[in-house]
């Protein structure tokens, strides 16, 4: 289904109808030059995040518990309160990360996002990565944001970059990863480095692969036409598809701030329940898995550092908490295994891995988490050849 | 039925923010938010509150939207840690979690410095409770005094074979940001009842010793005395 197919079942002018609007007009920023690859917008699938499938994997989850727990209160007692503080810590930070996203939408134009951005694809790359140093986001906060960056024109190696480079460097993360590391900085330096150094690979990557395929959803209430400004003539009809134009253009301030929350509102619902999801599938790893086997496998060669990646995604830790987690291990398994639990959690885990179903498109998907675990090993296997010792 | 449809079509998204604002809420009194998160998340809590209501006003002016398959599931999804809150309400984790979770000696290998804050200090040698976690960090500086700890009992065959059929262990979890990253903060135990059930509060008094194990120096506490106790109004530590 291309975009203007798309555009006819929602009923909408598709672009290009328009004799005013030149086909895709809103892709190019306003110095003329194509800014966002228009291809990454169109040829894409319905923006309908798959709950169909999302409830077969939850009632087969809520059995796999279910057959888990058989007799065994005590296990259900610890998935449980382990499910429902995940959801907790991560609820607010993601509230916080809608309303962002949605004064975003309202405030920022995709003009003044392509005025302020370097022009040059790796400049605007490596600046995003960075950007959790000033905007300190966790990852549940990231994916709102992000959804609605991208839905104003971002570049996919942009989102990325602040995708995956927001939720570890960031002073937070610095100061906590020092706390659990009993203030030895260098460990924290380490892990910034590393995350900062793997996000604009990964970004770079992403960009180049899926500079001719599609890799960025269109966001249900984000037509076509509606790409731009909230103030652009072309928005003030008043569709179905977004129904609060027509008041934000009249309103002034309060209604603009009515919609960016009725934006946050719509967003917070469109990704919340893949936290749920993801937060039900870390409790029961919690509740099952046994640390200890980790730790049966340390004397081997790299080993121990992919079985703390597959930790890192079964857990599905706050890039704020893991280093606590990680230190644990010390003692046990050296510094470049920690570094990979470290650097694996806030780029992917399972929660993110379905949170991200309403960012991208499931080859940019596939092709992302590929690249962060490559990216990682080789990181860990490069940390481990430097000879980095037992902490 | 239409009109259910029609009502749930309207009301459904304020409905369930709701029930979520009324959950975060429900966790306020009595500060039970603390069975999950630590103290200083009532911040975020609150917050997330606010937000909760400003979207709930935010979704009753919007145009009503179809409540269709798709709605209802993510409806329930969306519900189902609110049924677990209901089921976790008051419970904490027990010795179940502790087996998971534990990493062995790593955190009381005996290697900590001596170096205590101030508050830890005025706490040791003084009739209070030690909070284990302070044993498991400074273990040095409690060697060879008389504590009295609280914390939770299980009881492992491989300790016993190894330390003594007396032996268990006695621990808490010490929360950095929610429980999910909580992390046991354990020690053995000689002398504790042996019919005393798992996962049971304890409250008990005797020497601590830095037991040598290879390099490793393994906190024990020989009991005194000791005695079942209610769970702590805080059962984690922080």
């Amino acid at each position: 289904m291309n975009a203007q197919d798309m555009a006819k079942t929602k009923n909408i002018p598709s672009p290009g109808a328009n004799g005013n609007n030149q086909p895709l007009e809103w892709a190019r920023d306003i110095r003329g030059n194509a800014w966002h690859d228009p291809i990454l917008l169109e040829s894409e699938p319905p923006p309908v995040p798959p709950l169909g499938k999302s409830l077969k994997f939850m009632l087969a989850l809520l059995a796999l518990a279910g057959l888990c727990f058989f007799g065994d209160r005590s296990g259900v007692r610890s998935f449980s309160i382990v499910f429902v503080s995940i959801v907790l810590e991560a609820l607010p930070f993601m509230l916080v990360g809608a309303c962002v996203g949605g004064l975003i939408e309202v405030f920022v134009s995709r003009e003044h996002l392509a005025t302020h951005l370097p022009r040059r694809p790796w400049a605007m790359t490596c600046l995003a990565a960075a950007l959790g140093i000033i905007f300190p986001v966790c990852e549940c906060a990231v994916v709102p944001v992000v959804r609605r960056l991208t839905g104003k024109g971002l570049p996919l190696a942009a989102a990325v970059a602040y995708l995956l480079g927001g939720p570890i460097v960031n002073p937070i993360v610095a100061a906590s990863t020092m706390l659990a590391y009993k203030m030895d900085w260098w460990v924290a330096a380490i892990r910034l480095l590393c995350g900062y150094a793997i996000a604009v690979f990964v970004a770079l990557a992403m960009g180049r692969l899926f500079a001719r395929r599609p890799a960025l959803l269109v966001l249900p209430d984000m037509c076509a036409h509606a790409q731009g400004d909230h103030k652009t003539a072309a928005h003030s009809h008043g569709c179905s598809c977004c129904e609060h134009g027509a008041q934000l253009v009249s309103s002034g301030l309060i209604g603009k701030l009515a919609g960016a929350f009725r934006h946050a509102s719509d967003d917070f619902l469109a990704v919340a329940h893949y936290l749920v999801i993801g937060a039900a599938v870390a409790a029961l790893a919690q509740t099952l898995v046994d640390r200890r086997l980790f730790l049966d496998l340390s004397a081997l060669p790299i080993v121990p550092s992919i079985l703390m990646m597959g930790l890192a995604i079964l857990l599905n830790l706050c890039s704020e908490a893991d280093a606590f987690i990680a230190a644990s291990f010390r003692g046990f398994l050296s510094l470049p295994a920690q570094m990979a639990f470290m650097l694996t959690g806030p780029m992917f885990d399972l929660k993110l891995l379905l949170m991200y179903q309403t960012v991208f498109t499931r080859h940019a998907i596939i092709a992302l988490a590929g690249l962060i675990l490559l990216a990682v090993l080789v990181v860990v296997a490069g940390l481990e050849a430097l000879g980095m010792g037992m902490l | 039925m239409k009109l259910m449809r029609a009502l749930l079509s309207r009301y459904w998204r304020p409905l369930l923010l709701g029930a979520w604002t009324c959950a975060l809420s429900s966790l306020l009194p009595g500060r039970a938010y603390l069975n999950f998160l630590r103290p200083e998340f009532v911040v975020l809590l609150v917050l997330g509150m606010l937000v909760l209501l400003v979207f709930i006003f935010s979704a009753i002016n919007a145009q009503p939207k179809s409540f269709d398959l798709d709605q209802a599931t993510r409806v329930l999804i969306l519900i189902l840690p609110l049924v677990c809150l209901c089921m976790a309400r008051g419970t904490t984790l027990d010795a179940n979690a502790f087996q998971r979770r534990w990493t062995g000696m790593a955190g009381i290998n005996g290697q900590s410095d001596t170096v205590m804050d101030d508050e830890t200090r005025n706490v040791s040698g003084s009739d209070e409770d030690i909070p284990l976690i302070s044993l498991c960090r400074w273990p040095k500086a409690y060697a060879e005094s008389t504590v009295t700890v609280v914390g939770m009992l299980h009881r492992d065959p491989k300790i016993a074979a190894q330390f003594g059929t007396n032996a268990c262990v006695l621990f808490r979890f010490v929360i950095n940001c929610c429980v999910a990253d909580a992390v046991p903060a354990a020690i053995l135990v000689n002398g504790i009842p042996g019919d005393w059930p798992e996962s049971t509060w304890v409250r008990t008094s005797g020497r601590f010793t830095l037991r040598k194990e290879g390099n490793r120096s393994i906190p024990v506490l020989h009991a005194v005395w000791a005695k079942q106790v209610p769970k702590p109004q805080q059962p984690y530590l922080y």
